[in-house]
Order: C-alpha cells, then structure tokens, then sequence
C-alpha cells in the first residue's frame, strides 16, 4: 500500500483536490491509492479517488452524503456518487519494480447470475477493457472516471439511517516475467454517511412514495443479477426502473396458485385505493403465503425485508400504487 | 518450461465449425444445389456490438416532425445531474442525418460519431455511403443478452425451425465445403450467425500468431508434430464417415491455414505499413483501438485476396466483435469521457480508417459492412444508465451502399410506453404503434438477396416465415417478407 500524489492525473475533481492539500500538504491532485497486497506488485493497478481515510496514509474514500470533496454530483440524495479512475504501470508507488499489465478483472463486474453483481463493477470493467488497451508496459496509462454509486442504508424506523460500504476489488496479473506471473490484489472500500441535516429525510431523498419504494426495496433487493433484473426476468417480472409500475398494477401473476385465486400482481380497485392482501407483489414480500403453490417468500434467500419497509410497500399498495407523490405514513 | 492452458489458448487459433450439429435443412443434396449462388468478388464484414447498444441515444430525434419525437425523447433521458444522458439539439448540431420516414423528425447520430479533424462515420454518412435502418428488432423480444443474441444469430427467434445454425453460416454452408475457409472471425470463437457443419471458418484474434501451439522449447519436435497432424487428417478426411470425413477437412484447412495466414500478416505489414500504423496509432483519429486493430485483421486479408498472391486464399466473410455496451451505469451523454461516447467513437473512427483503406485499395466499392446488436436499451433511462430494452437500429457502411434513413423511429410517446402490454417500455408496442418497424430477417434477406447474390426464391430455406393462424397476429409476426428494403442496388 502506498499513497501518494498523482504524477499524472489531476482531473477527478479540483474540490477533492483543495481538501486533500490540507491532508497532504503537497500539490493538488488525487490521491493514488495502491490497494493493498505486496509492495513489489502494488504498482501493476492503482486506484486514483478521492480518498480520505485514515488522514494520515488516506486509502479509503469515507465520503458524506452531498459533500462536494467526494460525491461528485454535490446532492444531498441518499447516494454518495465517487469518481474513481484505475491506472496500470503505477509510477506513483515506491519500490515496486514490475510493469506491464496482462489483464485487469473486476470483482463482480459480471452479470452471470453472482448475486453480488454490481452494475457499477461492470462499468469500472469496461473503462478497463475498452480504455487501457492491456496488455500494456506503458507508464501510468489510466481509464476514464467511473462513478461508484454508493447509496446509504436506509431510512428505516424512525426515519433512522446509516452508513453503507461497497469494496471495489481487483485483480491485476503482470506479463509473464521469466516465466512467471505475477498478481496485485487491490481493494478500494467506499463508504457512504448519511448527510448530518435532512439527510436521512425521505422526502429530502425521494420524490415520492413510489420512487422511495422503487429505490429503496426494488433496486436493492430484487432487480438484482438472476433474479428480477432483465437478464434473468424470473417469474417474468422485472422490477428495474421503468419497467414498474406499469408492469405490476392489475397485471396477472404467471404463478398459478396465485392467478387461480383471483390475485393480481398488485390488486388495485380505483387510482386511490388498492388491496395488499389479493397483491401477489405484498404477500410475497410478507411471506404469509396460502401453499407451497405459491411459491417462496421474496427476497428469495434472502432475509426478510425490514418492517418499514413492508409497511411502506403495504401503505403503498394501499393508497393505489400511485406513481406520483407521497402517500401518508410513508415519509 | 511446460506450456500452460492459458499459453495454449493464446497461440491456437481456431479453424472449425461453431458446432458439429445434425444433418437438418442443409443434408438435402438437392436443396444445397438450389442455393448455391457466389458472392463473387465481393467482401461481407459483420460488426457486432455485444452488450445492447442504447439505440435511442444512436439515432437521437432532434425535432418533432408531426408527432411528439423530440418531446418523448426528453421525457425518456434526463439532463441533470450526474444520471443526464440526455444529448441536447446543440450537442447534435453537427451530427445531422436524414429524416425519420414516419414522422418527418429530423435525427442525428450520437456525437462521438462525428470526428473534428477527419469526419468520421458521420462523414462518410454524408457522402452517401452509410445506411441507418431504424426499429430492427424481431418477434416476441428477449431482453436477456444470450437469448437474444442467439435469436438474432439464428434467425429464428421462435425458436421453431430446429436450425441450430446461424443465418449466415446456412449460406455459407449452402457454397462451400469442408476444406474451404470462407470466414475469418477475428475473435476467440466462432459466433453463432457463423454456425454451421459444412465448412471451415478460422477464428483467431491475430494472423500473426496463428500457428499451432508448438512448445516454443523444444523446436525440435516440430516437424515430428506435423507429421502426426497430416498422418491423422488425410487418414480422417479420407473416411467414408461423415462426421469423420468433415473432422479431417477441417482438419486439413486448419493444416494449411496455419501455412497462409500469418502470410497475409506479413504482406499486408510490408506493403501497407503506413496504413498498418493508422490502424495502431492513437491520436486525432481516435484509433489504436482494439476496434481499429481487429478491423485491420480484416484488411490483411482483404489485401491478401486483392493482391493476388495467394492463389488458394478464399475468404470473403469477416466478423468482428465490440464489447463494452451493456451501460446499465456510467453510460454518459456527449460529454467526451462519457462511456457510450467512447464506444460510439472508438466505433466510428474504426469504421472511417478502415473504409479509407479499402478506399485505398480500390475495393470500398466490394464490401459491405453490417453493424448490429443483440437489443437497444430502455427507453426511460434509469439512475445513470439504461436498462435492457428491445428494437434498435442497424448501420451498413460500404461504397455500393444506398445512404439514408430506413426504417421508422419507434413510437416513444410516455402513454405508450407505458402501457403497452402493461408490461413494457421494452416489448413489442401495441399493434397501432409497434416499436419494431423493421423485422430483422427483412434486413438479413435484403443482405442475402442483393449483396450475397442469392435468388429469392431460395431465401425462404434460409430466413422461413413465421407460422400464421390465430396466435400469431399478422401485426406482430413476420409473415410478409420485404428482401428490398433498399439500401442496396
């Protein structure tokens, strides 16, 4: 591991760049981040981030909902969005001696079914693919910025919130050196906080009742890899952005023990009142499921989603599974 | 010092069919008589871009004509914050195409197809040689990327026709045979629009390095390596066996290609270095891509025919793959770093350098080049992103090409995008407004008819209808085909 100012790059971003000369007390620039593992590989790929933690050797980003220095798109949003570059042939890390780069690969950059897919990973994978025209033994050959979307936990309860991580990984193997290869392992950790002020507020995070339940629940826990996302569609239900609500309200479940009772994927009688308990989509979630007919409680395998955010979805459901606005008690 | 898998893999290349599959359509002696038809002097280039290419931020509306299309469109892409992909009227002004054959709305290509210093794709847009079909899709979409890619590379996207080979390789299969090597996919593996059993398709990423995967330590053993390879070809190819017959001719071409191909490396690098080095070189032009370098591939051996001087050479079939276009996140808007900015650019200057060079040559007038993807993306962009979608357009690039606009933009209007199907921004739209306004075995049988020069009447053998009758509605299915679509003489 080893830090140290970019020789190359100064381009992730001129306020990260003001905060970290106080860190440093060296020139403007991102902060080269070597990711772990042996010295003597730890130049083969490097990750150039706003990183922050621990101040006096910074190779972590720990970044606060909205501040400018690490959430590039300054929002107060539940999201932290990290502007992260990947550099191979790193001049910046002391006593590394290797250069040339064979191949960069991304944890969790394939969408094959691994449940810990990360579309964000992919993106990272392609930069590296489609930018760093590997295998290289040229010096400090960079990708583009790719933004590591890092959304905070919660709200939950009490409209209580906390910090969540994603760990960008990499590995990178050098060109065969007298026959051998060798292999830098690297791990980039990104950290998103809640933001002190309203930053745990749903109604400062979302747009409404269906954008905090599409968000919070649907993107996190069910258009995933293999399971609702477009590639796998299982059930036949895709539950990315866009495809709901249009797909869910008065639409036929494919299951059916669920379609012989009558359900719906959500039960909706008028444009303001609908019935969570003939929606397939809520009892599903809530896992009181009449016989095996119908199949398992969703997430799949997963644990049981948090009551508020069951009663979000019931109070949701409720109201008419509106698209716009804010149904009471959900905010 | 032992030879890993990995070394193994880098230096075999690969000469053989996709897979060795059942007799099927293609057994018929009398039927493969029927179809046999030449591409004659001409050259057939396929580039595929694998991931789904966002077609809405492609061929962007940039007014209205008599519909809503501008409008919709900005309703679908965002403009703020760090999600914004959405491409301004100003961002296109210098990308102009033609006009969308429905509404009368004027479109443009994504920016990055428009290169300041040489012009680009655009550019050879504007000198009439590019063909943008619109609304290419086909029935009953899949939006996961191998069902669909395999539905595109069959042509039988119902899957009811028990091919099992790809639309191309049924022609290829139709013209030639085993020992032939009709096609050069310049990537690890034969792709499935190439699949067939009759004849031999070389697949390696670099002539250079096409060779059998002797171990370089013990040169030695060479010769005593071919000897056993030729001993056990000419033993296989002379079998009454079918299968067997076929391992040995492939067998053989292998063989033998393995003695002309790097040839074509070295007479293309000696007589074209300085167009060699426009292909690698970085810079204005945006080349030194892998793109760039994969087409180059494919101009070795365009030169290699050209030039005469490889008298047993025959390969008229190219297919060339760009990763990279699955942009459910960080996919940009025109912005230069954006990433669907960089594929478009590393596209289109590819393509440019590439036609310059057969411009060169004196053979831009013989090939054609088709660009297709396996599905567009979603309409409604998500976070940062765009999510699976289906319909999209396809581009043919080439000096007999007829440029402009074919096809109709699919109707994006919210209401309909919406509702369709309850269920879809990403399925078939309603019978009134179907998204898909091209069927893409329309596209293949254009291909078939007026570049690979194949009889229409033989084409259903190839490309067969979708089945009628009451589940399958006229509006939705392909049961009328249209192999004029135009941009071609």
């Amino acid at each position: 591991m080893a830090v140290r100012v970019s020789p190359r790059r100064c381009a992730v971003g001129a306020t990260a760049a003001i905060a970290l000369i106080a860190l440093l007390g060296r020139g403007a620039g991102a902060v080269v981040v070597g990711g772990g593992g042996s010295l003597a590989t730890d130049c083969l790929a490097v990750f150039d981030a706003p990183a922050n933690y621990p101040a006096d050797g910074p190779k972590q980003v720990r970044c606060v909902d909205g501040d400018p220095t690490c959430d590039s798109d300054n929002l107060v949003d539940g999201v932290c969005t990290v502007a992260v570059v990947v550099c191979v042939n790193s001049t910046a890390v002391g006593g590394c001696t290797l250069a040339g780069v064979d191949s960069v690969t991304v944890d969790h950059a394939l969408d094959n079914g691994d449940p810990r897919f990360d579309p964000d990973f992919q993106a990272v994978q392609n930069r590296i693919d489609n930018e760093l025209n590997l295998p290289s033994s040229t010096a400090d050959v960079c990708t583009l910025t790719t933004s590591i979307r890092v959304p905070i936990k919660g709200p939950i309860g009490n409209n209580r919130c906390s910090h969540r991580t994603k760990k960008l990984k990499l590995e990178t193997e050098s060109d065969l050196i007298q026959g051998r290869r060798y292999i830098d392992r690297d791990t980039l950790r990104v950290t998103c906080y809640p933001a002190p002020a309203n930053g745990c507020d749903p109604q400062t995070l979302f747009a409404g009742t269906f954008d905090r339940v599409q968000k919070q629940i649907f993107n996190q826990s069910c258009a995933v890899s293999s399971c609702h996302d477009s590639n796998a569609q299982a059930g036949g239900l895709i539950l990315e952005v866009g495809a709901t609500p249009g797909n869910l309200i008065e639409v036929d479940p494919v299951n059916a023990a669920a379609l012989g009772a009558g359900w719906k994927r959500i039960d909706q009688s008028s444009p303001t009142a609908g019935s969570p308990e003939t929606s397939f989509l809520y009892r599903k979630i809530m896992g009181d499921l009449p016989d095996a007919g119908y199949g398992e409680r969703m997430p799949l395998g997963r644990p049981r989603l948090n009551g508020t955010l069951r009663d979000l979805i019931e109070a949701w459901i409720g109201a008419g599974a509106p698209a716009t606005g804010w149904v009471p008690g959900t905010y | 010092m032992a030879m890993t898998r990995r070394d193994f893999l880098k230096r075999a290349g690969l000469v053989t069919a996709g897979s060795f599959i059942g007799p099927g359509v293609l057994g018929n002696p009398f039927l493969r008589k029927a179809l046999a038809d030449t591409i004659g002097d001409r050259y057939f280039v396929v580039l595929f871009l694998d991931g789904g290419n966002d077609g809405l931020n492609t061929v962007v509306p940039v007014s209205d004509g008599s519909g809503t299309l501008r409008q919709d469109y900005e309703a679908a892409r965002e403009s703020n914050g760090s999600g914004g992909i959405r491409l301004l009227t100003t961002d296109l002004a210098s990308t102009w195409i033609g006009t969308d054959p429905g509404t009368g709305a004027q479109l443009a290509l994504h920016p990055a197809f428009r290169n300041a210093t040489t012009g680009g794709l655009h550019r050879l847009y504007q000198e009439g040689h590019v063909a943008v079909v619109q609304g290419v899709g086909y029935p009953k979409p899949n939006l996961s990327h191998d069902e669909s890619r395999g539905k595109w590379e069959t042509a039988d996207p119902l899957g009811i026709n028990g091919f099992g080979t790809g639309w191309l390789g049924r022609y290829l299969a139709a013209n030639y045979v085993g020992t032939d090597i009709p096609a050069f996919c310049v990537r690890g593996s034969i792709p499935g629009d190439f699949a067939q059993n009759a004849t031999s398709i070389l697949a390696t990423s670099r002539l250079e390095s096409f060779g059998f995967p002797y171990d370089d330590w013990y040169p030695g053993d060479w010769a005593a390596h071919e000897n056993a390879f030729d001993a056990l070809y000419t033993e296989a190819a002379g079998s009454a066996q079918a299968l067997l017959k076929y391992t040995g001719d492939v067998g053989r071409a292998t063989f033998d290609a393995t003695q002309l191909f790097p040839q074509l490396h070295t007479q293309y690098a000696t007589d074209r270095s300085s167009w060699s080095a426009t292909y690698n070189t970085g810079g204005p032009n945006g080349t030194g891509t892998s793109t760039s370098r994969n087409l180059r591939e494919v101009a070795k051996v365009i030169y290699g025919m050209k030039s005469g001087l490889f008298p047993t050479l025959n390969t008229r079939f190219f297919e060339v793959r760009k990763g990279g276009f699955d942009t459910h996140s960080d996919q940009g808007g025109a912005e230069t770093t954006g990433q669907h900015y960089r594929l478009h650019r590393e596209v289109s200057d590819a393509i440019e350098v590439f036609y310059e060079d057969l411009e060169d040559m004196g053979v831009a007038n013989k090939v054609c080049i088709f660009v297709w993807t396996e599905f567009s993306r979603r309409i409604p962009q998500n976070a940062n992103g765009t999510d699976h979608g289906s319909q999209g357009p396809a581009l043919l690039i080439g000096g007999t090409v007829v440029g402009g606009v074919y096809g109709k933009h699919p109707d994006i209007t919210p209401s309909v995008v919406e509702n369709n199907d309850g269920n879809s921004p990403y399925l078939q739209g309603p019978v009134s407004t179907p998204f898909r306004s091209t069927d893409n075995r329309d596209v293949f049988g254009t291909l078939l008819k007026h570049w690979l020069m194949m009889p229409a009447a033989n084409i259903p053998a190839v490309l067969p209808l979708d089945p009628t009758g009451p589940s399958y509605d006229p509006m939705d299915y392909w049961q009328t085909a249209n192999f004029d679509l135009g941009f071609l003489p």
